[in-house]
């Protein structure tokens, strides 16, 4: 066990959490006040929208809340403060600030990445300006839950790999098991992270049988937590251990909701998704090229974690691709902010293997993604 | 020989060494052993050979008196005349190592350590007596024993009283203050009839306030923790300073040992102190042993320690708890610095050295350096596991996140380094306290002192038999609520001593440790009724509010109790542990069960010091001895 390694400052990604949920605020603002330009337009079009992933209902204050997914739990503490029972406003709260929380991470993944500084706040601005992002942020949809907890299980996974170091294990136990709060097929995008971390404990001490049993312990201790939580309450509560399941499921079929999942999230990019959600290569034409060229370098180089890696990424979209729904989302956002969040996860990984001339190959690939981001917002507006 | 106008002996004309030697004290490999040794230490050679074992103190000082032409006294078959020894008080009996014999007519005999060191003991003895005075030759352990014998009340009085003497509002001589039992009544009576009054406000106002206290205790704690874990101890220690320390600079250290009823731990203990990475002749090694404990003392005596380690006999008297043996220890320590090892403790060998080092680093106000403490018999059994999951816990995460806060840090039970004479400052222990330690932790905060974390381990012996551990945990508990009391007896000026940060800091780990303990098994119970019975039995007591928080804790706050855990055993090392941590709920049960008989014992028997028997650990039985490097 490395109890030496001392992670980065977390100062450049507090700083970056700040702007991101500056921005996202003055975008929403924009969007409910300016109304002239195409683009405040959408905005206000988004904004407009119900917020999907959270309780348009009465929160109860009993051991039920339990079993409903994360973000009624997060709603239902918002709800103790009087502020947050107007409007939607705890819905886009906590939209922006798991957000904005992702943005944070990004600086924090270049930074363990060992990448110039200035390639981090690079990828924040490529991830702030995503029409999908933005998409996802006005219309309280709450993806962004998701996909922060599954972007903290990504960044840990490498931090594990490269510095044996305790933290990273904790991150990920915890990143699995809110995910998995936040929507439950979440537990089987991260099955495979999960795996391969504890590979890794393998070959960090190969004869210590116990260091990798003691790490699956930190990383399943929450989850083994969460299914305690959620079936022995179901169970007890409701007489039944997947009564949390029901929360989940009938939640989409409450009739407001159905309506507002109905409407279009990203009117034209969701119609080309729907049209290209079987192709999923289709979909994020800049991930699938990033996907390329790591599978391409990893063979070169002879590296394993980054296959592992890429196939842990893929994972997602390709389970998300064939269920009618996910969750509380709709498939079509989560897929369009996972695929944009593993392309710069990937772009980072690919940095790392080239080790020298790393601006060579990020230079393209973060132009490569400022150019997917254009054409969607060419698509939208 | 007679001295008045020149007392001082003459030059010597043969080393001490030879005469060992020619005497046949040492042999010549012992004394090249010995004179090597002295390039390095720079020490005395005597203290060298004494402190190797190679000849005893009686056997030195008759070869210092011979080296020097003074006549030799041995103080133990001398009789001693107490009027005379009385011409010198005790603190300047040992300061000058040397005390008043008899008077022989007009002189007075005088028995002292170094003759080469006359100036002083001969200025300071002219004032009191100024006739002629006679020079006797002595061992230093003699000296302290005559002074012990002779001064006997003095030094009773000063290891029992000596912090009421110096602060009595300090001092936990008394469980309750009168004020503080009148406000205990007040408050019984106010809640009785509040009760009887209005039962559900009541209920509900009690059951809000445990809960916001519930809550802040596990924010506290879970911060603090990963706090302590994820970042640098303030000062850090590297090998590369603890080698570059000239050892013919370093200070003596004492070492107090106090011992009872625990003469199997015994050859553990002086393999332990052989072990230490520290020049053995400047170790100042006190073994503190009950006069009613026979059995120890013939076990050590049996033992046949080296002579550095010296034997002090604690006078029986009540309270007869552990502080008071080490205030007898401290009475006559020799060393700059101080530090407490239990019989059984297995101290990691440069310890001492990562101690000196963090004091030369630290600032002036720091005062104190607390050892991690961890355990060798970790998995003798289930019991043993969770005592060193949780011993993981406090001392790897929760008392560097405390010293990183800058809150106060409540001692642990051993291992504790300081310096001596800002020790006896402060009174020393507090011998009514049963958890002395953590109280002198709170006391050096209230002073403007600091404490430090050393980053070296000293190995323990985990309690291996319920029952056993029963009453240990009964007595630290009882020693924290009676800590968190006797600091309370003043709140006002406690905030003003403490500051706010450190009033919070004080509450939330003295006083939250034992609350969390005795609130549990309510709490417990409620959640298993409303689960039984109905769901909203309770509701009444639960508003949504309370409800959400008090679901927060029972749901999040006991999650992250576990995990603080199973993370601590990883980082300590200690992986076969972490399904164990799992099982911690049940060990907090029998926190609880101690708790409650805490509380009743601080009623009945606030000064009860329930002894814990060590040496129950398999690899006692064993072997006798294991090498660290064998448990670690």
């Amino acid at each position: 066990m490395n109890d030496t390694y001392r992670p980065p400052s977390t100062k450049p990604a507090a700083l970056a959490f700040l702007l991101a949920f500056l921005f996202f605020s003055v975008a929403f603002i924009v969007a409910q006040t300016c109304v002239i330009t195409q683009l405040c337009a959408w905005m206000a079009a988004q904004s407009s929208q119900s917020a999907p992933a959270f309780a348009d209902l009465q929160i109860t204050y009993d051991s039920r809340i339990f079993l409903r997914p994360l973000q009624h739990v997060l709603q239902a503490f918002l709800y103790l403060i009087p502020f947050f029972h107007t409007g939607n406003i705890a819905a886009i709260f906590l939209t922006i600030l798991f957000a904005s929380l992702t943005a944070g991470l990004l600086i924090l993944t270049a930074q363990h990445a060992g990448l110039p500084r200035l390639s981090g706040w690079l990828l924040v601005a490529l991830f702030l300006t995503s029409p999908s992002v933005l998409s996802a942020v006005l219309s309280a949809s709450g993806v962004s839950i998701l996909v922060f907890f599954l972007a903290l299980v990504f960044l840990h996974l490498t931090t594990w790999k490269n510095h044996a170091y305790w933290l990273a294990l904790v991150w990920i136990g915890l990143g699995v098991s809110l995910a998995v709060l936040a929507q439950f097929s979440a537990l089987f995008f991260l099955i495979l992270p999960m795996l391969a971390a504890l590979v890794i404990a393998f070959r960090h001490q190969p004869e210590n049988i116990y260091y990798a049993e003691n790490a699956l312990w930190i990383m399943l201790t929450p989850l083994l937590y969460v299914f305690i939580v959620r079936f022995f309450f179901g169970y007890v509560l409701e007489g039944d251990p997947f009564a949390f399941s029901q929360f989940e499921s009938s939640f989409l079929q409450d009739a407001p909701l159905k309506q507002s999942l109905a409407l279009p999230i990203l009117p034209r990019l969701a119609q080309f998704f729907n049209h290209t959600l079987t192709y999923i290569w289709l979909t994020n034409p800049a991930f699938t090229i990033l996907s390329a060229t790591t599978l391409i370098l990893a063979l070169v180089k002879r590296q394993l974690f980054p296959l592992v890696y890429l196939l842990a990424l893929w994972v997602p979209p390709l389970l998300l691709r064939s269920s009618a729904q996910s969750g509380l989302y709709d498939p079509a956002a989560v897929i369009a902010n996972l695929l944009l969040l593993s392309s710069l996860l990937l772009a980072v990984a690919c940095a790392v293997l080239l080790k020298k001339n790393r601006w060579i190959f990020l230079l393209p690939a973060l132009l490569l993604l400022a150019a997917w981001n254009g054409l969607q917002w060419i698509l939208v507006l | 020989m007679t001295v008045s106008s020149d007392p001082f002996p003459a030059p010597p004309k043969k080393r001490l060494g030879d005469i060992l030697l020619d005497q046949g004290f040492i042999s010549q490999d012992e004394l090249n052993a010995a004179l090597a040794a002295q390039k390095i230490s720079g020490e005395r050679l005597g203290q060298i050979l004494v402190s190797r074992g190679a000849v005893n103190r009686l056997a030195l000082s008759e070869a210092l008196a011979r080296q020097c032409g003074l006549p030799h006294i041995d103080l133990r078959k001398q009789q001693v005349d107490p009027n005379t020894a009385r011409l010198l008080d005790p603190d300047t009996c040992r300061r000058l190592g040397c005390i008043p014999v008899r008077e022989n007519g007009q002189v007075l005999q005088v028995a002292i350590v170094d003759p080469y060191n006359l100036e002083e003991i001969h200025a300071h003895l002219h004032r009191v007596h100024p006739g002629q005075i006679e020079y006797l030759v002595t061992s230093e352990f003699d000296i302290e024993w005559t002074a012990r014998a002779i001064f006997h009340d003095n030094y009773i009085n000063e290891s029992i009283w000596g912090l009421f003497y110096r602060s009595p509002e300090e001092c936990a001589n008394v469980p309750f203050t009168t004020p503080q039992i009148i406000t205990m009544a007040i408050m019984a009576v106010f809640l009785i009839v509040s009760l009887l009054l209005a039962p559900y406000p009541t209920l509900l106002a009690l059951n809000i306030a445990a809960a916001l206290i519930y809550l802040g205790i596990s924010i506290f704690r879970f911060s603090i923790a990963l706090s302590g874990a994820a970042r640098q101890d303030l000062i850090t220690v590297t090998q590369e300073e603890i080698q570059a320390l000239d050892e013919s600079r370093l200070p003596v250290y004492t070492i107090l040992i106090p011992v009872f009823r625990e003469k199997e731990v015994l050859p553990i203990l002086l393999q332990s102190l052989k072990d230490l990475d520290y020049p053995a002749s400047k170790l100042d090694i006190k073994l503190l042993l009950e006069e009613v404990d026979q059995d120890t003392r013939q076990a050590a005596i049996t033992i046949n320690p080296p002579g550095n380690i010296e034997f002090i006999t604690i006078p029986d008297s009540q309270p007869r708890t552990k502080p008071k043996a080490c205030n007898y220890g401290l009475i006559s320590a020799r060393g700059k610095y101080l530090v407490i090892f239990d019989a059984e403790d297995k101290p990691e060998k440069d310890q001492l050295k990562k101690v000196v080092c963090t004091f030369n680093k630290g600032n002036d106000d720091l005062i104190c350096v607390q050892a991690k403490l961890n355990y060798y018999n970790r998995n003798q059994n289930l019991l043993t596991r969770w005592f060193t999951c949780e011993y993981s816990n406090w001392f790897d995460m929760i008392l560097p996140g405390l010293n990183r806060a800058g809150l106060p840090i409540p001692l642990g039970g051993t291992s504790n380094h300081f310096i001596t004479e800002k020790l006896r400052e402060l009174g020393g222990w507090d011998p009514f306290n049963v958890t002395e330690d953590a109280d002198l932790g709170i006391r050096m905060y209230k002073h403007n002192y600091q404490t430090a974390i050393v980053d070296s381990t000293t190995y323990e012996e985990a309690n291996s038999q319920l029952w056993n551990w029963i009453r240990q945990r009964t007595r630290w508990i009882k020693g924290y609520m009676q800590t968190w009391f006797v600091n309370m007896r003043h709140p006002f000026r406690l905030l003003r001593e403490l500051g706010l940060k450190g009033t919070l800091g004080f509450h939330l780990t003295v006083g939250g440790t034992p609350f969390l303990f005795i609130i549990n098994p309510i709490f417990w119970f409620l959640t298993t009724m409303s689960f039984i019975f109905d769901v909203n039995l309770l509701g009444q007591l639960f508003p949504p509010p309370i409800f959400f928080i008090s679901a927060f804790n029972l749901i999040i706050g006991n999650f992250v109790f576990v995990y603080l855990n199973v993370i601590s055993t990883f980082r300590r090392g200690y992986y076969e542990l972490g399904k164990y941590a799992l099982l911690s709920p049940i060990y907090w049960v029998l926190m609880s069960f101690a708790a409650w008989r805490a509380l009743w014992q601080l009623i009945s028997k606030p000064f009860y010091w329930e002894k814990t028997t060590h040496g129950l650990s398999a690899a006692h039985h064993e072997t006798g001895t294991h090498s660290q490097e064998e448990q670690v």
